[in-house]
């Protein structure tokens, strides 16, 4: 983690803090060598995160398709016997 | 395109929508704001919801269920913890029992909705919807798997459009 404060213009505390918050999503995992404390990416998270996500959006790319048509309705009521 | 741009974050594990309507600003609130507009929006035609609750007001609620082809009732509430009509709306989004009771044990989302009005005339809107874990998200993502809501549903739409053409003409 002393060599993560080293590549990012941050205190070591706020890189403590910045990992702490990705270790919380599950984001990163810490592991002890010897003095030191690895933090390593979870790809596999990320991903699943991101497909998770992807999901999410086709379902309210659907939601906001069904409200514009239901905004463009309003115009055709006109139309209708 | 009605969807102007999404943003995933994942590490966030929040996902932003901004739409592009060409209704002015109140009309697009009713969508929100109105039980009977809310329903024909909010599930997908394998899924139409039902809101039995809307109240948009601090602390007030809505309460839905959705009535699947199998004719199960998956229901679900809002808690409203923010609002400033026309424009914003935050609330918590949850699950709830065949009672509409909420579901301490289900998982929530967060919800913010901003809509502002257009320089050229029209509606903009922001939805963002933030998860608090990967595990609820992926709870949330199976039950809507279960129940056939997340999975494809334009697909889903496609397979009603084109049934709904076939049994016509089978009918005349």
């Amino acid at each position: 983690m002393t060599s993560l404060a080293v590549l990012y213009p941050m205190s070591f505390a706020a890189i403590q803090k910045h990992v702490a918050v990705l270790e919380r999503a599950e984001l990163v995992s810490k592991r002890r060598h010897g003095r030191e404390q690895l933090v390593r990416a979870k790809v596999e998270t990320v991903r699943r995160a991101f497909d998770l996500l992807g999901q999410y959006e086709a379902l309210w790319r659907d939601r906001v398709d069904r409200m514009d048509q239901l905004l463009n309705g309003d115009h055709r009521t006109g139309d209708t016997p | 395109m009605t969807v102007t741009s999404v943003q995933k974050d994942p590490e966030a594990l929040t996902l932003t929508i901004d739409a592009q309507f060409d209704a002015p600003i109140e009309r697009v609130w009713r969508l929100w704001d109105d039980p009977r507009q809310l329903e024909q929006w909010w599930g997908p035609p394998a899924y139409p919801a039902t809101v039995s609750l809307l109240d948009l007001s601090v602390g007030g609620t809505m309460k839905y269920h959705m009535t699947g082809p199998q004719g199960d009732q998956p229901h679900g509430w809002w808690r409203i913890l923010e609002v400033d009509r026309p424009r914003r709306l935050r609330f918590t989004s949850g699950f709830a029992d065949e009672t509409g009771e909420p579901n301490p044990h289900m998982p929530t989302m967060l919800f913010e909705v901003q809509l502002s009005e257009r320089s050229g005339g029209g509606t903009s809107m922001i939805v963002a919807i933030e998860f608090s874990s990967l595990d609820e998200m992926t709870q949330i993502m199976s039950m809507g798997m279960e129940e056939g809501i997340t999975l494809a549903m334009s697909q889903i739409d496609n397979i009603l459009a084109g049934s709904v053409g076939t049994s016509g003409g089978d009918s005349a």
